[in-house]
């Protein structure tokens, strides 16, 4: 980046802030527009005002169902991350193991998440425990692949360096191919974190309603049936805004580990 | 008068990688110790390959390599690469530490030894700056100091300044010379820069292209220490000649 760049993007910094918010106005505008041009009945497109009474009136449900598909999509996530990123390293240091085992990550990775959802939901029910299985089963496949995908990818020099000094395996593997492997893995855990609250949530959508008390998307099932449309507009801008948490705690460690020498996140100065 | 035995003796060296053609085909040389050698030749043929074999990075098809007297094992090396090599998650003093640590020496015995190889080099200013942070001639002292921190008997240099201006180069060279005239390990250093060769080498060897064999050996007997008014003598560019006319003849037409 030239110099000149760098000073253009240094003085968008106010504007990168008042652009979204003007953006957040005009779509609020164009919502109320839309509903009054097509006259559109509240069953079907309630008033931007409308879900947020229906933020208040839910509150304690909502309050409630989100905590447990927080909890459950955290909870399934770190298992995914811790998991997978042991995983990982068996994989790259036992290649018996790595053979075996290669193809069905691949495989598995495949697998449509609504799917996925459906059947963890169907065996576990619906509850915390289905929110974490999902959770998990989502997030632990991408992170394996992309993390064994770094560790693999070392440079061959540097491979070279560490044999020229006799290191031990364990140098290589903690000192060259896990520094390496970081910035691969952090995209996997990005993934994994997009996709936990939406699988969660899936999961739930798909079950439809049982007598249990579930997370946000089973909350969507029983405000469709009590036709509580603003709840249902409620309960996904939730999901949203949960997902966004996810990926930004990603990003931010990413950034804790990264910032003093990876590429990407050398921003201007 | 006592003569010290080669450190590095090369007797019928053959190399083929699997089933392929010969790469190296009959290496014979001798380097005694305190030597700096340089290995020039066309592109392709075998020079690297001929520093790895050294470095037991890969092993010969055929023939023998011996490191001094009688000693079966490998004495001390470093090797530089073309590309410097460095670990960008780790600080300069870090990327100097670096072989020292796998060598399970203590954090802060680096730190000092760090301390002083980058005042060697001129990095004392930069020593926790990240590699990203540094030019291209700055990384390439940073991975001349790595290969200097274990004191290395032998130091394989692989087109180390291939990538620098024609100013650092001849800056860097002139600090090599420096260098080694105080610690006195014996380097090889490929080139394909034939004036470079002829500044920083005792002998310069001349590999043909594959299969390769060393077809002129050339002393070069300009005093030491060697400075920017060796470029300019007479004698420095006779030298020049000879070997370009050598390297002439080796080229493929
Ligand atoms: N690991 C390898 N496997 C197979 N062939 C190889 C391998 N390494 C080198 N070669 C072959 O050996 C020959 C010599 O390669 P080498 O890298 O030693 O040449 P070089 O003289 O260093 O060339 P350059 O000046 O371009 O760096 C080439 O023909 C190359 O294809
Ligand atoms: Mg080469």
């Amino acid at each position: 980046m030239n110099p000149e760049t760098r000073r253009n993007r240094r003085n968008d910094r106010g504007l990168r802030f008042l652009l979204p918010f003007l953006t957040g106005l005009l779509l609020i505008a164009l919502w109320y527009g839309i509903k009054a041009l097509f006259n559109l009945h509240d069953y079907i497109l309630p008033a931007p005002h409308q879900v947020l009474q229906a933020f208040a009136a839910e509150s304690d449900t909502l309050l409630r169902a989100t905590l447990m598909t927080f909890s459950g999509a955290f909870l399934g996530f770190l298992a995914a991350v811790i998991l997978g990123a042991a995983m990982a390293l068996l994989m790259v240091s036992f290649r018996y193991l790595r053979y075996s085992l290669y193809p069905f990550v691949i495989f598995m990775q495949m697998s449509p998440i609504i799917a996925t959802a459906a059947i963890v939901v169907i065996i576990f029910d619906v509850g915390l425990q289905s929110v974490v299985m999902i959770a998990f089963l989502i997030g632990f496949f991408p992170i394996v692949a992309s993390a064994l995908q770094g560790l693999r990818s070392v440079p061959e020099r540097h491979l070279e360096l560490f044999k020229l000094y006799r290191s031990k395996p364990w140098q290589e593997l903690f000192w060259l191919r896990v520094p390496y492997a970081l910035p691969y893995f952090f995209t996997g855990a990005k993934i994994a974190a997009t996709l936990a609250v939406i699988g969660s949530v899936t999961g739930e959508i798909f079950a439809g309603s049982t007598d249990g008390s579930g997370g946000l998307g089973f909350m969507i099932i029983v405000y469709k049936s009590e036709l509580k449309i603003s709840a249902i507009y409620a309960a996904t801008l939730i999901c949203c805004v949960l997902g966004f948490l996810f990926v930004s705690l990603v990003l931010y460690l990413r950034w804790i580990c990264l910032r003093h020498w990876h590429d990407s996140l050398i921003t201007a100065e | 008068m006592y003569k010290p035995p080669p450190i590095t003796q090369l007797s019928g060296v053959r190399k083929r990688f699997d089933r392929g053609p010969w790469v190296l085909d009959g290496i014979d040389l001798q380097v005694e110790p305190g030597e700096l050698v340089s290995l020039i030749g066309p592109s392709g043929c075998g020079k690297s390959t001929l520093l790895r074999l050294i470095a037991g990075l890969t092993q010969a098809t055929e023939g023998q390599i011996a490191f001094g007297a009688s000693k079966p094992a490998r004495p001390e090396m470093a090797f530089i690469f073309q590309d410097a090599t460095l670990l960008p998650w780790l600080s300069v003093a870090a990327n100097i530490a670096t072989p020292l640590r796998l060598q399970g020496r203590s954090r802060e015995e680096c730190r000092g030894i760090a301390e002083r190889l980058a005042e060697l080099v001129h990095l004392e200013s930069v020593l926790d700056f990240y590699p990203r942070q540094l030019s291209g001639g700055m990384q390439m002292r940073v991975s001349l100091a790595r290969a200097l921190s274990t004191s290395p008997q032998i130091l394989l240099m692989d087109e180390p300044f291939g990538a620098l201006d024609a100013i650092s180069r001849n800056r860097l060279n002139e600090e090599l010379l420096a260098i080694q005239a105080r610690e006195r390990w014996t380097g090889f250093f490929v080139t394909h820069s034939v004036n470079e060769a002829v500044f920083l080498s005792n002998r310069i060897f001349i590999l043909s292209p594959l299969p390769s064999r060393i077809t002129n050996e050339i002393r070069i007997d300009l005093p030491f220490p060697r400075t920017q008014q060796t470029r300019d003598s007479r004698a420095f560019q006779d030298y020049v000649v000879e070997a370009n006319a050598a390297l002439q003849t080796v080229l493929p037409k």
